[in-house]
């Protein structure tokens, strides 16, 4: 599990990083958003390759979710090894959200 | 968010004219929430990201699902034919898998939420699709129905 001190995350995010997570972010979006169910949204292979991103895609993430929730969190659980969504959140998505921005406070990657 | 542009494209049996979209998309709940009433929540049977009823087993088949659904109140019935007072669902399989949820109005006209994206109104087998090209949109078709009293 990541722990961090405050300033971590706030490392420079490369362009080349940004500019990758976003076309691999619209790629995941148009190609996923039928599926009634959570696994193949969070296998499809866009999605996997930001998981592989691995810690330079936190700031990203975290950027894309304060612009618009998503179904970030199974990637944000895999890069972090945190779960800080208690179990009667799971499910609503602001909530979840919510709880991810203020670990990502907690641990540095504030915007 | 509009919902997505080219639903005829995903749902080939969709009939122009012939369903309705009826909201825009929304990411905060799925079929399945959609289909026991619950607007804020993404049902899910294998994601522990998502809700699923407390000591209610997970998988992907429709049986599973079938367990989730009984308790909001719903029981296996043999079809989908209108009944006065009864609120039936739908659920779809495809290779197997449970793949989507479709819920009956009073009218007797069907309900979708599509994925993360929008709700429409159709005929139910406007929403079968086996081989559509976007894996995202093959609903297959309908397994199993299920019932309960329908409120209000």
């Amino acid at each position: 599990m990541i722990t961090r001190s405050p300033t971590a995350g706030k490392r420079q995010v490369e362009a080349g990083d940004r500019g990758e997570f976003e076309r691999l972010a619209r790629q995941w979006r148009e190609e996923t958003g039928g599926y009634s169910v959570l696994k193949p949204i969070v296998a499809h292979p866009a999605y996997r390759k930001i998981i592989a991103m691995g810690e330079g895609a936190l700031p990203l993430i975290f950027a894309d979710l304060r612009r618009e929730p998503d179904h970030w969190f199974n990637a944000l659980r895999e890069i972090t090894g945190a779960n800080p969504v208690p179990a009667v959140d799971r499910g609503r998505l602001e909530a979840m959200r919510d709880h991810w921005l203020r670990w990502a406070e907690e641990n540095g990657y504030a915007s | 968010m509009p919902c997505l542009d080219d639903i005829e494209l995903f749902l080939p049996n969709l009939a122009p004219g012939g369903y309705q979209v009826t909201s825009d998309a929304d990411r905060r709940y799925n079929c399945i929430g959609w289909a026991v009433g619950d607007a804020e929540r993404w049902w899910d049977p294998l994601d522990d990201n998502a809700y699923w009823p407390e000591g209610v087993e997970r998988g992907e088949t429709v049986s599973v699902v079938q367990a989730g659904l009984r308790t909001a109140g719903f029981a296996h019935c043999e079809d989908g034919n209108l009944q006065d007072g009864v609120e039936k669902i739908a659920l779809f399989e495809h290779e197997g898998a449970f793949t989507h949820a479709a819920r009956q109005l009073a009218s007797g006209t069907w309900t979708s939420k599509l994925g993360k994206d929008c709700d429409i109104e159709h005929e139910l087998a406007m929403v079968e699709n086996a081989s559509g090209p976007w894996a995202a949109y093959r609903y297959g078709s309908v397994a199993a129905f299920m019932s309960r009293p329908r409120v209000g």
